[in-house]
């Protein structure tokens, strides 16, 4: 099974709303980071989008960026995540995304590093700075020739018209719709049109939605179903692995105190299984 | 499909963010539309004299000429347009078309703060409302300008992210234009970042080298055989050499070679330390790591501070129409000491560089060269940085003596 249909089976396996939670690979570092995917993947997540960390996250607001940064710090190199997110596939069949911003590829030659990620059993990748207008990379030749997904982003400015032509000639049985202008990071308020409109770029261009920016908490996971088949999370998840890795940095763990406080992936794995509901 | 007008030979493009599309669409729309508007260049021209005070003077410098071999050196005082830099050329040209474009807002990213200052002052000028975003350790570094920008009514936001300098200023901008696309315009502040900025930011500052070539005509009556200007990401230079491109006129860039060549104590990024990458959406030569990460630099000018350079520039840089070197921050303090004391001119720490260039460089000339150094700002605003470089003591006791005073009331 190759990345594009393991992402088309996750999508299609009942109607419910589905989860994808983010981390940045490397944060707070790699073996935090490795127990961290791992707890997602155990608690609830149906997808995992996990992000090379580069100095310069134009995308991402300042709880991303910070994150991108502490990993880059802490020694984190890209092949290096790439490895832990190989280990990841070992332990869990869910679809594991890649998001990188373009430079990281680049640096290590584009076709290269398609095939890295695909010979690590990744299914795909979702790249915020590589617009369609810039195709002589071959990204999107090489991620289809590796059955990797390249998932298109679709912003609130963009028109259905333009969604259209832009999933058209795309091999990803998804698309990623942001669900506000700006970065990643403040909570969204899912008003009745960003809901609508999700539900219209569904029809539109005929693939799953997965939806995300500013989304926290299970509310708002249950306000998108009917409207997107997924709910992404990402800043969320960050700001909870920082509280505890940060709490964790100043007390040690106190005898028969939460792991949840002082120790990211629980904290991370508490989360998760509040935004998957099964809490 | 390959946009040729994007791209200079291999750099250049526009890699932006989905959500950015848009605003880039209508950018370059409106500034095709007022390229061709006679109007707008009318009206841009009148607030050169006016508001500017352009053309700026070349001036002759035959004490520092003679010491260095006998040569005609002319410096091109870009410090004397108002707010103390070339920066002002392109602040007001985009903020002209982004008042045409019916914005109400600007906004900026600034190293030095000369490129805020100026935006900032455009943006009082036209009516606009103003938010710059700075580094913090800029802020500190320069913080005559924080206040110069303050005063022009313009909000001066600190960046904590990253490097705290220009680098995460310029992604600050990009960032929070994505959250107002709709009523504001990011008058971005050098010839690079994404398609059509290098154009029209190189379209407005060509202004100085079409001004050299009127003046050095007139005086000399032939091209100059040199032309030296500093590059950060590559404005100023891009600017003085446009003019010059297709004549038998030497043209040489001077970056900051910091305090050494390790990665981090340096912006030299013609000297082959850098690589092809794509970051802040253009592609370019960057100072990077083997992951593509940005890597820190130094130079003592916060506007050479820089680990991208312009798309032409690194073009030119490629087929040698352009000669890049370095020099040190030390090298460039000397400058400023130097031409300050030979010709009564203040020089930026940035336009300090080139100098030093043309310093260490014009001895070797043939005599009687004919040579230009684009000084592109006047050092006022480094004076929290040369004072206590130059003079510590003396600066150290008015600075506790300021506090004291402050303090106890008597302002
Ligand atoms: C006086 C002065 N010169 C030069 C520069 C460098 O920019 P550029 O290379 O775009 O001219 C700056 C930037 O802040 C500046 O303030």
């Amino acid at each position: 099974m190759n990345g594009v249909e393991r992402i088309q089976a996750a999508f299609a396996r009942d109607a419910k709303i589905k989860l994808m939670t983010h981390a940045v690979v490397g944060y707070p570092d790699m073996t935090s980071s490795s127990r961290i995917l791992r707890a997602m993947a155990d608690s609830g997540a149906d997808f995992i989008e996990a992000q090379l960390p580069f100095s310069d996250p134009i995308a991402d607001g300042p709880s991303i960026v910070e994150a991108n940064h502490v990993a880059l710090r802490s020694g984190s190199r890209t092949l290096a995540c790439i490895e832990t997110l190989a280990r990841l596939r070992a332990e869990t069949d869910l679809p594991i995304l890649v998001m990188s911003y373009v430079n990281p590829l680049l640096a290590h030659g584009i076709e290269a590093i398609v095939r890295r990620i695909a010979e690590a059993g990744l299914d795909g990748l979702i790249v915020p700075d590589w617009p369609d207008d810039e195709p002589e990379l071959g990204l999107g030749e090489k991620c289809g020739a590796a059955g990797l997904a390249l998932v298109p982003l679709i912003a609130p400015s963009t028109s259905l018209d333009r969604a259209h032509a832009l999933t058209a000639a795309s091999k990803s049985p998804f698309v990623y719709a942001v669900t506000r202008l700006g970065v990643t990071g403040r909570r969204t308020q899912l008003e009745e049109s960003a809901l609508e409109r999700l539900s219209k770029l569904r029809a539109r261009t005929g693939k799953y939605v997965a939806a995300g920016f500013g989304i926290r908490e299970r509310s708002q996971v249950e306000a998108l179903a009917g409207h997107a088949d997924c709910a992404i999370v990402g800043s969320a998840l960050v700001d909870a692995a920082r509280a505890a890795h940060h709490a964790g940095l100043r007390d040690l763990p106190k005898a028969g105190g939460a792991a949840e406080e002082t120790d990211p992936a629980a904290a991370v794995a508490r989360l998760v299984r509040s935004l998957a509901g099964r809490e | 499909m390959r946009h040729d007008e994007r791209y200079y030979g291999r750099f250049g493009g526009r890699y932006i963010p989905e959500v950015l599309r848009p605003a880039f669409e209508e950018l370059e729309e409106a500034w095709k539309a007022a390229r061709e508007d006679s109007d707008f260049w009318k009206e841009l021209e009148g607030l050169h004299r006016d508001f500017i005070g352009r053309p700026t003077p070349l001036y002759p410098a035959p004490r520092l000429g003679k010491e260095l071999g006998g040569h005609r050196l002319y410096l091109k005082l870009e410090g004397l347009a108002n707010t103390g830099a070339h920066k002002i050329n392109n602040a007001l040209g985009q903020a002209l078309l982004a008042r045409r474009m019916g914005k109400k807002r600007v906004i900026a990213e600034t190293g030095a703060g000369q490129h805020g200052l100026a935006t900032a002052a455009a943006a009082a000028k036209l009516g606009l409302e103003c938010e710059v975003f700075m580094g913090e350790i800029d802020m500190a570094r320069q913080h005559p300008n924080v206040f110069g920008m303050r005063m022009f009514g313009a909000k001066v936001s600190p960046v904590l992210e990253g490097t705290r300098t220009l680098t995460d200023a310029v992604n600050a901008a990009m960032k929070s234009w994505t959250e107002r696309v709709s009523d504001t315009h990011y008058i971005l502040g050098s010839a690079l970042g994404p398609h059509p900025y290098p154009a029209m930011v190189r379209e407005l500052q060509s202004v100085i080298g079409k001004e050299i070539r009127k003046e050095i005509l007139a005086r000399e009556g032939r091209m100059p055989d040199a032309i030296y200007a500093c590059v950060g990401g590559g404005s100023n230079s891009i600017g003085a050499f446009s003019a010059f491109l297709d004549e038998q006129v030497e043209l040489i860039g001077a970056e900051a070679g910091g305090r050494g060549h390790k990665p981090g104590e340096h912006a030299a990024r013609m000297g082959g330390a850098a690589n092809v990458g794509i970051a802040q959406s253009y592609k370019s030569l960057f100072l990077q790591d083997a992951d593509g990460s940005l890597l820190p630099t130094h130079s003592v000018s916060a506007g050479l501070d820089y680990a991208g350079i312009g798309p032409e520039l690194a073009h030119l840089g490629e087929t040698g129409r352009v000669r890049f070197e370095s020099v040190s921050d030390e090298e460039a303090l000397a400058a400023v000491k130097r031409t300050a004391r030979a010709e009564g001119i203040l020089p930026a720490l940035e336009s300090a560089h080139a100098l030093a260039l043309a310093y260490r460089e014009l001895p070797a000339m043939p005599p009687d060269s004919l040579v230009v150094v684009n000084v592109s700002g006047r050092g006022d605003k480094d004076l929290f940085i040369t004072a206590p470089r130059f003079d510590r003591e003396d600066w150290l006791s008015f600075l506790k003596s300021e506090v004291a005073r402050i303090e106890r009331g008597e302002v």
